[in-house]
């Protein structure tokens, strides 16, 4: 479904050079320096399946939220390979790349993404109005997203006359507008106070095993990585240093870092069944 | 359930509020304010003593008086003799004809000019920095006597070559193209006058009944400009654009704009078109970046992220700072007086000379002022209201 392959993303004046010294075996930190060169995503190769979900983990700085703006290419790779279901993203042209955000891509980002001076329904209709989707069709659309994200009845509200959590579930509602296949998550619930990030993951736990999309879900946070992936990637300065299930990350962990990170983890063991994906995907 | 109404706090009674002003103090607040009535009444005093010693009788008698001297250009016709009220109103035409197409202009090149300025053509922005850095940072006054001595250094109307065929830049002012209805019952000006009228009404009317949209509120300004168009030309006017043309030593025909005008505009013009500019960049860099990318990733292209997204947003930090700008510019108008342009400062400048009623004048400049200004910002408050924003967004 979501293939990357050998991908990198360095920022910088002079990508080309940087991404040639980024790539040998023993990088110079001096030239690197010297470049002013942050590497973002350093050569990590992916493959999300169809209906998998699947989190980004690692600390601030790791290069998870740059490796998901890959996917769509709101970053541009410096390197490597970007392919949805066969096809080479990379190579599509604007018009092409607009088409395929718009119809097979959702996106909900931390904060700052609805758009303040419209109403909580026209946020949400905003995809299908930009596709010229009719006024009434948009917006039973829109109600009926509302409704699924349980915001029921506050389609006329402002956006801005609603909580933080709110706010997201407007924003997880606007990326399902255009009923994408793929959704990916920027660390959607991170900015919310614990209880109400619980609630959220449960709600969205359940609607993503409803509806099945592919999901990249970026998160620095262990144990909702751990409570609603299929499989956990874990990533640190730009690599990934580990991917598995929950249970293979906590047992089997590859290395220092993977063992500190996760040992104080919650593994989801309150769930008494393990629910039909993570089998799926086991 | 029992449920029990109360009322708020009772509003305090006028008594109460005098006593609250007094404040722990009232012998000194009483003491303060009696000083500064005695201050005022001194200068009152002294005022009408002068007035009375040098034979000025105090009073706005004055206006009805003849005035004796020419105004160089005015939208109403005036000659020596006419009184000095019609001369005033000459000046104050002068400067809301000046600051208004000033404004309008101002806006127009400020927006395209701010937008430049964001451009990721690094020459592009760069000019506009150039540009921008330049006006703002000399003063308006100069800029104007720039302006002044190069309409003057224009070619003489026999050696001008028109730009575009038909714009002719002279020495004695510029002359552009005019359209004209002939033969109607009506003029252009006043058929355009009463088509905006009509517009207004409707658009008040359909304000009143709750349907005004934008849609319909362009609608409401159409609909009465087609109609009375249309009248025209069924009653048997005929457009007609009237091109200038070189005749003799001089230039016939078109609209003409005098060199005193055309550099105060331009001045004017440019000087606020930078400002603006500054702030349309603020205002479109107050909108997050975060909102470009949750854009992009909806797969807006660029053009759409503006309108549709970052330009409703950054109107409200762009209107009340543009509101100043056009005051700004509606008083530096009075700048006129410095190259010759007979604006209502100018004017009065001159009814104050020859009269001697000094005081009278700065009355009547203060309060022309104050009474454009709050006008216009009241218009903008209650525009910066309807785009003004509630609530907050993460």
């Amino acid at each position: 479904m979501i293939e990357l392959e050998d991908v990198w993303k360095v920022f910088g004046a002079d990508e080309r050079a940087i991404l040639r010294e980024a790539r040998r075996d023993a990088p110079d930190e001096a030239v690197l320096k010297r470049l002013r060169a942050v590497v973002g995503v350093a050569g990590a190769s992916l493959s999300v399946g169809k209906g998998e979900l699947v989190c980004l983990m690692g600390l601030s700085g790791s290069g998870k939220s740059t490796l998901v703006r890959l996917v769509n290419r709101l970053l541009e790779p410096s390197a490597g390979r970007v392919r949805i279901d066969g096809g080479d993203i990379l190579s599509l042209g604007p018009k092409a790349l607009r088409e395929l955000r718009s119809r097979r891509i959702g996106m909900v980002f931390q904060s700052h993404a609805l758009v303040a001076h419209l109403s909580v329904r026209d946020n949400v209709a905003l995809p299908l109005e930009i596709r010229g989707v009719a006024r009434t069709k948009r917006e039973d659309r829109a109600d009926e997203l509302l409704a699924r994200v349980g915001l029921d009845g506050l389609g006329d509200r402002r956006v801005g006359a609603l909580s933080g959590g709110m706010q997201q579930r407007v924003g997880l509602a606007r990326a399902l507008a255009a009923d994408p296949d793929i959704l990916l998550m920027d660390e959607p619930f991170s900015a919310l106070d614990p209880l109400i990030r619980h609630d959220l993951q449960t709600q969205f736990m359940a609607l993503s095993r409803e509806l099945g999309k592919t999901t990249v879900f970026v998160t620095h946070d262990v144990d909702e990585a751990f409570r609603i992936a299929d499989r956990v990637v874990l990533m640190r300065a730009g690599r990934i240093v580990q991917t598995g299930t929950a249970e293979a990350l906590a047992s089997r962990p590859a290395d220092d870092y993977v063992r500190r990170f996760v040992r104080n983890a919650r593994l989801p063991a309150c769930d008494a069944q393990p629910s039909a994906r993570v089998r799926a995907f086991a | 359930m029992l449920l029990t109404v109360l009322p708020g706090p009772p509003r305090p009674g006028i008594l109460d509020r005098i006593r609250a002003w007094l404040g722990g103090w009232p012998i000194g607040q009483l003491a303060f304010l009696a000083l500064v009535a005695l201050v005022g009444a001194l200068f009152v005093g002294n005022v009408f003593q002068t007035m009375a010693r040098v034979g000025i009788l105090p009073g706005f008698g004055f206006l009805s008086g003849s005035a004796n001297f020419e105004i160089g250009e005015s939208p109403i016709a005036f000659r020596a003799g006419d009184s000095y009220f019609r001369a005033i109103l000459a000046g104050l035409l002068n400067t809301l004809k000046v600051s208004l197409i000033g404004c309008v202009l101002a806006t127009v090149c400020g927006v395209a000019v701010g937008v430049a300025g964001l451009s990721r053509n690094l020459l592009l922005s760069g000019l506009v920095r150039w540009f921008i850095e330049i006006t703002r940072n000399t003063p308006l006054l100069l800029q104007l006597f720039f302006w002044m001595s190069l309409a003057k250094a224009l070619p003489a109307p026999r050696q001008a070559s028109a730009l575009f065929g038909t714009v002719f830049l002279t020495n004695r002012g510029v002359y552009l193209p005019a359209l004209s209805l002939e033969g109607g019952p009506l003029g252009l000006p006043a058929a355009l006058a009463l088509a905006a009228v009509a517009g207004i009404v409707l658009a008040l009317s359909l304000r009143l009944a709750g349907r005004l949209t934008p849609r319909s509120g362009i609608a409401a300004f159409a609909l009465p400009l087609v109609a009375v168009l249309l009248f025209l030309l069924a009653s048997g006017a005929r457009p007609a654009a009237e091109a200038p043309a070189l005749s003799g030593f001089n230039i016939r025909g078109g609209l003409n704009l005098s060199p005193e005008f055309a550099a105060l505009l331009t001045g004017l013009t440019v000087k606020f078109a930078a400002l603006i500019a500054e702030i349309v960049r603020a205002g479109i860099q107050s909108v997050g970046t975060g909102q470009w990318e949750a854009a992009r990733a909806l797969g807006l292209h660029d053009g759409q992220i503006i309108r549709l997204v970052v330009l409703p947003q950054a109107l409200r930090v762009i209107t009340p700072l543009t509101t100043s700008s056009y005051l700004d510019l509606t008083k530096d108008s009075s700048l006129a007086v410095a190259i010759g342009f007979p604006d209502l400062v100018s004017i009065v400048n001159t009814t104050a000379n020859t009269t001697g009623q000094s005081m009278e004048a700065l009355i009547i400049l203060i309060g022309t002022f104050l009474a454009i200004n709050l006008a216009l910002s009241a218009l903008m408050n209650t525009y910066n209201n309807r785009v003004a924003l509630r609530g907050t967004v993460r």
